[in-house]
């Protein structure tokens, strides 16, 4: 078992501006330091030199020279399969990728079962999880702020994979990440579109069922929704939250009116990483969770495809929307 | 004013519903009513006091000159029968919902009405039912700040949601639709007085004025609550318990509260009303509340849904399709029990 005091050093795949942000979090925590960094354009190198960050053009030849305890990954969404994969081989004890984890099933339960050979601490990117307010109505759901929640609406003025992903993996935590019994789905897109440079929908649609009998609207895309974007709704049997920029809440209790969510003391995301490692509870956003709000994500896109409900766990595990722009049935 | 003469076609449930409407009312005579089945119209004859039959309503158009004609038979006849109503010189026609099977059916039947200058009506008459008319009332008065979405569960599209949808356009004054995103499945599909249904459907529509709503049908599509208003200060649910079918929680109201409904509820079965606002409308050469062009706002809902699974994509209004997607996706095997893709 690593001691509670132990140094972990960390290195980064990806030296974008998410890269570096994640750097820059990564390093908050006390007992990780981000020593080396690898990307293919080197134009991303002067400031990591700078701060004596060793950088790598080629990330392969990173971790075969540096050893490192943690790995970051914050390539384009594209290459999260094959990186991860990779690093996978090298003796690692945690994996932090950027969400989506995957555009496909077979390739995130790959990656997952990949970690577990390994014994690999493997978190996606959902952040959310930990901030300030949008984690804090966890704590409210948890007082029973709003009673017994109903229905759970997230919406977000981007595609699924690249953005709604967060609203979509906040609405599986507030619903106490109950499995997905259905979803029914619809998605649109009249041309090219991209997202993260990547291909995506332009606006969908999604009803998705959870055990335990919550269930979730999913809003994403492309056409200015008024009045707020961005923001997840909680309906419960006592009242209503709305977490966005600002967290709020009404109910019974507060006559009513609107008021703030109060702040809960919220574990920091690397910090938490490590107290998993050190043999703590699991991560909010361990990579089955990750996996789970994709399943949710490409089963929007198979319901469009199959003109169909879709029950979880899904049979086919590619990536509709991809299949059907190949077959030319969209755009 | 003479007495308006009355009709009634189909003698089931839904007719004789309709029939009291025109039974109380002191400006109509109901005169004949029309049901290949014998036993129905015999009953039906007997209730109201009529005294003539007929097994063909065809017959019956050309008998007794009607001035009002009832339609309450199954789904797919009441575009023919209105259309025959609408051309044997009828002054009104107040149909039963749905319109039609299919939106080319549904406009049909309202252009040959528009056409022959008859005033035709639907039974969407939630719009004479007290907590929706007290729903109107306060998503318009301030009391939930500004309207931002409708919302509303029920088994189908079609025969239930078209209720809903038309009610969605009632809260929201009537105001123009602007696009339909959906979905549906017909894994299990089913029938409702000779139409198909989905098992389970969504329906997310945007209005011009911004206004949003989300129609969630199927056994298992959401919790009990029949419509639920959400604007800026405010929310109101409607169906929520049958002791206590509607609350609203707005920051001028302190929490929870149920409106007073009885003085609403006091005004009568809302059948009844729809029947006697057609009645009045003729009378006084007026638009009903139930008017052909509010029902086909409704109807084009319900097929864009149908049209935006078939097309995979979001719908921008006016529909411009005529069959229903739903209907020719099941008969060519594209979805249903066993789809071909």
């Amino acid at each position: 078992m690593p001691s509670q005091t132990k140094t972990y050093r960390a290195a980064l795949i990806g030296a974008g501006s998410r890269g570096i942000g994640l750097r820059d979090e990564a390093n908050q925590a006390d007992r990780i330091s981000v020593v080396a960094a690898a990307d293919p354009f080197e134009a991303r190198f002067e400031t990591l030199k700078s701060e004596d960050v060793a950088v790598y053009k080629d990330f392969e030849k990173m971790l075969e020279t540096e050893s490192v305890d943690i790995v970051l990954v914050a390539t384009p969404i594209g290459t999260h399969y094959d990186v991860s994969k990779r690093v996978l081989d090298f003796p690692i004890t945690a994996l932090y990728l950027e969400k989506p984890m995957a555009t496909s099933l077979w390739q995130a339960d790959e990656l997952i079962q990949k970690a577990e050979e390994e014994n690999v601490h493997f978190v996606i990117g959902h952040q959310l999880r930990y901030s300030p307010g949008w984690a804090d109505v966890k704590n409210l759901l948890t007082e029973g702020a709003i009673g017994q929640i109903e229905y759970i609406r997230a919406r977000r003025g981007w595609p699924l994979l690249t953005h709604h992903t967060h609203q979509t993996d906040l609405m599986r935590y507030y619903a106490d990440d109950s499995p997905a019994e259905w979803v029914l789905g619809q998605i649109h897109r009249s041309g090219s579109f991209l997202s993260e440079n990547i291909e995506l929908e332009m606006q969908a649609l999604g009803f998705v069922q959870f055990e335990n009998s919550i269930f979730g609207i999913i809003e994403a895309g492309q056409y200015k929704p008024p009045p707020v974007e961005n923001m997840v709704m909680l309906i419960g049997q006592k009242g209503e939250i709305r977490v966005g920029p600002d967290a709020r809440y009404r109910s019974e209790e507060t006559n009513g009116r609107w008021t703030p969510v109060p702040q809960f003391e919220q574990p920091d995301v690397f910090e938490d990483l490590l107290r998993w490692i050190e043999g703590g509870p699991e991560h909010r956003s361990a990579a089955r969770n990750g996996r789970d709000t994709l399943e949710i994500l490409l089963a929007i896109y198979e319901s469009s495809r199959s003109r169909s409900k879709i029950t979880l766990p899904m049979e086919r595990r590619g990536n509709a929307f991809d299949e059907m722009r190949a077959e030319g049935i969209l755009p | 004013m003479a007495m308006l003469k009355a009709g009634v076609i189909g003698c089931g449930g839904r007719g004789q519903s309709q029939a009291r409407g025109y039974h109380i009312s002191p400006d109509v005579d109901l005169v004949a009513c029309a049901d290949p089945v014998e036993d129905a119209r015999t009953t039906f004859a007997e209730k109201f006091g009529v005294s003539r039959t007929y097994s063909d309503y065809r017959q019956m158009l050309d008998t007794e000159r009607p001035d009002i004609v009832s339609v309450a038979t199954w789904t797919p006849l009441h575009s023919e029968i209105t259309i025959a109503a609408a051309h044997s010189g009828v002054k009104a026609i107040h149909s039963e919902k749905p319109m039609a099977p299919s939106w080319g059916d549904a406009k049909q039947m309202n252009q040959a009405c528009v056409d022959n200058n008859v005033v035709l009506t639907f039974s969407h008459q939630r719009r004479f039912a007290a907590p929706f008319i007290m729903a109107k009332e306060l998503a318009n008065d301030g009391t939930i700040g500004q309207l931002c979405r409708v919302e509303g569960v029920c088994p189908n599209l079609f025969d239930w949601g078209t209720h809903w949808f038309d009610i969605f356009f009632f809260y929201n004054n009537d105001e123009p639709a602007k696009w339909v995103i959906g979905q549906i499945d017909a894994s299990e599909p089913q029938e409702v007085f000779g139409v198909p249904v989905e098992s389970s459907g969504l329906s997310w529509v945007g209005w011009e004025n911004g206004v949003e709503g989300l129609l969630a049908t199927g056994g298992s599509a959401g919790p009990d609550i029949s419509n639920r208003l959400v604007g800026t200060d405010g929310i109101i649910e409607i169906g929520r318990q049958k002791a206590k079918p509607m609350r609203v929680l707005s920051t001028k109201s302190q929490g929870w509260t149920t409106p007073d409904l009885s003085a609403l509820e006091s005004q009568g079965n809302e059948t009844i009303l729809s029947v006697l606002d057609l009645i009045d409308a003729v009378k006084n050469d007026r638009e009903p509340e139930l008017v052909g062009w509010k029902a086909l706002q409704a109807t084009e809902l319900i097929f864009a849904t149908y049209e935006s699974s078939r097309q995979r994509a979001k719908i921008n209004l006016p529909l411009d399709v005529d069959d229903s997607a739903l209907v020719t996706m099941l008969e060519s095997g594209m979805i249903g029990n066993t789809p071909n893709t």
